[in-house]
């Protein structure tokens, strides 16, 4: 077991070093130079050349890379050209906000599209799968943003009943946490909700073929039974290996969604960045999710094989 | 008559057929089409309600809503399907490589597209445009990037097991150049798998396209896209829910009529899920 994380690990390492030289390419190919984005207008030669200096833009290029790599790994993401905030500290800030919407976004998908997706595959072909089969549909067809506006129309413009922006921490008020969560959250979870019941029908309708179904059936096993005992079991392990997917398109439409409702997460924090060119900031938002979705994938990985025994760490 | 291959007669596949057709030819001549002037501002006309005269409205600029959302399917066509071929030129170019060569060259390719795959695609295409500029060419050099190692990784896939089969080998017999192996030989074989995988990263880079131009990152205005054209009615909305409603609507049934043509595709090229 230890064997199989040590490499798992390496594999996060390999990850995130190719994902550090992409980022770390990414201020060298801005144009402009780092020293004096840094300094802005007010910079005259010889404070950029002392920045210069203290950045080690003097240093060839690969010596460059491993000066900053140090700083990374020493968990120094440098400071944010627009409010000179330490990046990691920022970060970790924004990022609490964010799990506070893709955590409930993350759960309520689980829990609504699992049984629908079953009862879809159960009742095959009928009216009710068609009716399910199409929305699921309409839903991955269906971006976060165009979701939210409508939803805001409806509840927020229309009938007035929950907030169309802002953000209460759930520590400062549950109740006003759970009112300002209910539309972003609706709004994120609508796509994730419709993969994921295809992805469940699709392999309830797999699990139902199969010739040990036949032998519980012809045991008498009520159809409940076989939904509980063989379908759910079955088909909870192959979902888990889709949350890594799940997480990313989650974070994916926190940028968006977050903007939409003026939530200060990681999304909108990444999204002011890229307006502003902060560039620090925008290599430590793409660090930092590489480095949770690697963690998450890795926890995941490693719940699967007690869930299903046919799955094999290797 | 031209007979419909049997994956798409169900009357939901038809109806993409027919609708995404329209769109497109909507995108290639809406621009020569418009009713009215799409930039021109009129302040008499402000935010007037769809009526026979407006069709959808129109803008807090006096701007008729059909018009710009015809210029704006252009845009948003042209950005993904550009989008679509330069991640598809350039995955399969790397994908290939990677799978015919195997080795050193593979360990590479492989190693950075799998590591790109941790970033939500979104995401990395945000923080190339801060380095690329927000402007047609920056959205699809960005969008084709962040693509390419999706596309890459599958054709990487594909080729390997290609690769494998008895027509290959005879090939590398003859002492053809690989490239020319690569051509003839392996890449008409993936091309079904590859077309499916092409009207998925079509419906992909049409939803980050429209995600990027809501966020004011897309084509700069006056020109807009389905997703800016969003972005600015959003303010509006109580006063002209139109302005949300259509453009919405829009980007939903684009979205919708790919992902049924894509399952279409699907099912005709893999015969196991028909």
């Amino acid at each position: 077991m230890s064997a199989i994380i040590t490499r798992r690990m390496l594999t996060i390492v390999v990850t995130l070093f190719v994902v550090s030289i992409v980022v770390f390419l990414l201020l060298r190919l801005a144009p402009g130079d780092p020293a004096t984005l840094i300094l802005g207008d007010t910079g005259n030669s010889a404070r950029i050349a002392k920045v210069r200096a203290e950045m080690g833009l003097d240093q060839p290029l690969p010596v460059q890379y491993f000066l900053w790599l140090g700083h990374v790994i020493r968990g120094d993401l440098g400071t944010s050209f627009m409010t000179g905030e330490p990046v990691a500290q920022a970060l970790w800030r924004h990022f609490l906000v964010t799990l506070q919407l893709i955590t409930p976004a993350f759960i309520i998908s689980l829990l609504f599209a699992i049984p629908i997706g079953i009862l879809a595959g159960w009742r095959q072909d009928t009216k009710l799968d068609l009716a399910i089969v199409g929305s699921a549909s309409i839903f991955v067809s269906m971006p976060s943003f165009v979701v939210a506006l409508l939803l805001n129309l409806v509840f927020g413009i229309a009938l007035g009943w929950l907030p169309t922006m802002g953000f209460v921490s759930l520590g400062d008020g549950p109740l006003t946490w759970l009112q300002h969560i209910i539309l972003p959250v609706t709004a994120l979870l609508i796509v994730e909700a419709g993969i994921l019941i295809r992805f469940m029908r699709t392999n309830t309708i797999e699990v139902l073929n199969q010739d040990y179904i036949a032998y519980a059936r012809s045991k008498g096993l009520s159809d409940w039974e076989l939904l509980r005992l063989h379908v759910f079991k079955n088909t909870l392990a192959p979902t888990l290996s889709l949350v890594g997917l799940m997480l990313s398109s989650l974070l994916s439409g926190t940028a968006v969604i977050e903007t939409v409702y003026s939530i200060p997460g990681l999304g909108r924090f990444l999204v002011d960045a890229v307006y502003a060119r902060d560039y620090p900031v925008i290599q430590g938002v793409l660090l930092f999710v590489v480095v949770v979705y690697a963690v998450v994938n890795l926890v995941f990985e490693l719940i699967q094989p007690l869930l299903d025994p046919r799955v094999r760490l290797t | 008559m031209i007979a419909l291959p049997a994956s798409f007669r169900r009357p939901s596949r038809i109806f993409a057929i027919v609708t995404l057709a329209l769109i497109l030819c909507a995108a290639i001549i809406g621009a020569f089409i418009t009713p009215y002037d799409p930039i021109a501002l009129n302040i008499h006309t402000r935010l007037i309600a769809p009526n026979a005269a407006y069709w959808f409205g129109s803008d807090q600029f006096g701007r008729d809503l059909l018009s710009r959302m015809l210029v704006g399917a252009g845009v948003s066509i042209r950005v993904s399907l550009l989008t679509v071929c330069a991640a598809s030129i350039a995955g399969i170019a790397l994908g290939s490589a990677a799978g015919y060569f195997g080795g050193l060259l593979d360990r590479i390719i492989s190693g950075f597209s799998d590591g790109l795959l941790a970033l939500p695609s979104i995401l990395l295409a945000l923080s190339l445009i801060a380095v690329l500029g927000a402007s047609e060419t920056g959205n699809i050099a960005a969008l084709g990037i962040a693509f390419t190692p999706y596309i890459a990784r599958i054709v990487r896939g594909l080729v390997v097991s290609a690769r494998a089969r008895p027509f290959v080998e005879v090939a590398q017999n003859f002492k053809h150049p690989s490239s020319y192996i690569i051509a003839r030989h392996i890449v008409p074989n993936i091309f079904g798998p590859i077309i499916v995988l092409a009207s998925h990263t079509f419906a992909l880079a049409l939803l980050a396209e429209s995600a990027l131009s809501f966020l004011g990152l897309g084509v700069p205005p006056p020109y807009p896209s389905w997703g800016g054209i969003l972005a600015d009615g959003q303010r509006f909305m109580s006063d002209a829910p139109w302005l949300v409603l259509f453009p919405g609507a829009a980007i939903i049934l684009t979205l919708l009529c790919i992902n049924l043509i894509g399952d279409g595709l699907r099912d005709h090229f893999d015969p196991r899920n028909a």
